[in-house]
């Protein structure tokens, strides 16, 4: 684990390579926040913060698909995607989205859900395209 | 609040920018001083400051201070800082340099940005430490790159609006226009928006014309009291400034929608008592056309979802509502790593003395915007010419 992570990260990542994607709840408020962090961004509290798990279902806020990459060895990885994804949850998660054909031009609230890839360091929680409306709102707003 | 003493833009310099090896970050920050001394006609005794980017190749560990030895200034000096807030720095140097001698902490103030990012070490390593300010936590296990998380920016924009993928493609047209004509910039050669439409993709939607590319340089400029000043060059007064910031990272944004520019700029605009109409030309931070658009909107010079359609019709030109970057930005001019920015500024002043080689006529206004990361860091400042 990079020296940049806290006990919140840590907890996140050792879910997510097991094949769990965590969000860190404030019973307080209601608030889920993602990233996690040693206390809730919304109100402040550093007492109330419990995990929950994820049901992995949203959609894609932004999407980039990324044909020149500064890490070496993403480089035969190329092109793959980077996504901000809005979950039904209420959270947003920074995260790829995989299988996507070559041609696809992404909607607008295009929905996605969860699943995972097998990375060097265990499991990486990644998102694929769903063909269905998931209910999401449209649009890249809020 | 009043300031205590007046402070001025008492000179400034700007180094050639390109692939200026064997010339180091050392050179470059000899060069800056004695040419920024040299415009103001002043003896490097006079500095009792300096504030310094710092650079991302061959700057020192405690950078400021070493710069302070290297010129034989140490124990004079009251303020020596390094200022270290990505894109924002040179500006937010300049802004506290004012703060420092309208105070009276110091009467003149050396505001230092230079790097040789280009030449000064191997293409590689300045590859990484670029992958290396994405967020180590929670951006980088997902391979997302500075262009991607503009690119982020850029495609949340477009959908919002509802424009199309090609609609940013005349922001580096319009930079081009103005750096045809500029002697010192870097990229001179005729642009179309076919030609930026055409170029390969970085990173969707942005295109590799749509992104900077590296160069060696940077500049000085020195602020001081107005009553020390020895020539008859003196331009640029402060009258307000701002800093603000929304998010650091792409993962911690709770909206795409808006950033610390907004913010930055509000606080600038309160303080300095003018509005967005008011103001003569700006000196945005063209590190990618989306950070144009986002700046032109936030700040208000145009409404929302509007700035490709303003820039399109010459918007920035010299006979539109709003000149911006007239010597060709970062996107034409040149990106010179941690000093990007600071030509900016002595461009600013140039529009001031009426010496710019793409001049706006009879400026008495401009607002200048510098920002970081991922318009993460933000500092606007209001400047009036006297």
């Amino acid at each position: 684990m990079t020296p940049a992570a806290d006990e919140a990260a840590r907890t996140w990542w050792d879910a997510a390579r097991a094949g769990t994607l965590l969000l860190q709840r404030c019973t307080r408020c209601e608030t889920l926040q993602q990233p996690p962090g040693p206390l809730c961004r919304s109100c402040g509290s550093p007492d109330d913060l419990d995990w929950t798990d994820g049901d992995g279902h949203g959609h894609v806020v932004a999407a980039t698909r990324v044909h020149t990459t500064t890490y070496p060895h993403l480089k035969d990885a190329l092109p793959y995607w980077v996504a901000v994804i809005a979950l039904r949850d209420g959270a947003r998660i920074v995260s790829n989205l995989v299988a996507v054909p070559d041609d696809t031009t992404l909607a607008d609230g295009q929905c996605a859900s969860l699943t995972f890839v097998q990375g060097p360091n265990g499991a990486l929680p990644v998102f694929r395209l769903d063909p269905a409306d998931c209910g999401a709102r449209g649009g890249a707003g809020a | 609040m009043a300031p205590v003493h007046e402070a001025r833009i008492l000179g400034i310099h700007d180094t050639e920018i390109g692939k200026l090896a064997p010339l180091t970050t050392w050179d470059l920050i000899g060069q800056s001083t004695a040419g920024a001394l040299m415009d103001a006609a002043l003896d490097i005794g006079v500095l009792d400051g300096i504030l310094c980017t710092e650079p991302m190749v061959g700057g020192a560990a405690r950078h400021a201070v070493a710069v302070a030895e290297y010129l034989g200034l140490s124990e004079r000096l009251t303020v020596c800082e390094t200022v270290k807030n990505g894109g924002a720095a040179p500006l937010s140097a300049l802004v506290t340099a004012f703060d420092l001698v309208e105070s009276g902490r110091c009467q003149a103030v050396l505001v230092l940005s230079v790097d040789t990012v280009r030449t000064g070490q191997d293409p590689s390593r300045t590859l990484a430490a670029f992958a290396g300010m994405r967020h180590a936590v929670w951006e980088q296990p997902f391979g997302m790159t500075t262009v991607s998380a503009y690119a982020l920016m850029a495609d949340a924009y477009l959908r919002t609006y509802g424009l199309g993928r090609d609609d940013l493609a005349s922001i580096p047209v319009e930079l081009r226009r103005y750096a045809m004509t500029h002697p010192g910039a870097r990229h001179r050669e005729p642009l179309t928006v076919d030609e930026v439409v055409a170029s390969r993709p970085i990173s969707t939607p942005l295109r590799l014309l749509e992104c900077p590319s590296v160069s060696d340089g940077g500049g000085a400029v020195i602020v001081g009291r107005p009553s020390i000043a020895a020539n008859g060059r003196v331009r640029g007064r402060l009258l307000g400034s701002g800093r603000g910031t929304t998010h650091d990272s792409v993962a911690y944004a709770t909206t795409l929608d808006r950033t610390g520019c907004s913010v930055s700029s509000g606080r600038a605009l309160t303080a300095a008592s003018v509005s967005p109409a008011d103001i003569d030309f700006a000196m945005l931070y063209d590190s990618y056309s989306i950070a144009v658009a986002l700046q032109l909107e936030e700040i208000g010079f145009c409404p929302p979802g509007q700035a490709p359609a303003f820039v399109a019709e010459g918007g920035l030109r010299l006979d539109g509502p709003t000149p911006v970057n007239m010597h060709g930005g970062l996107l034409s001019h040149g990106h010179c790593g941690s000093a990007a920015g600071i030509q900016h500024i002595t461009e600013a002043v140039r529009q001031f003395r009426g010496e710019a080689v793409n001049q706006v006529p009879s400026p008495e206004l401009a607002l200048l915007h510098g920002e970081g990361g991922v318009l993460s860091t933000n500092c606007t400042a209001v400047l009036a010419v006297d």
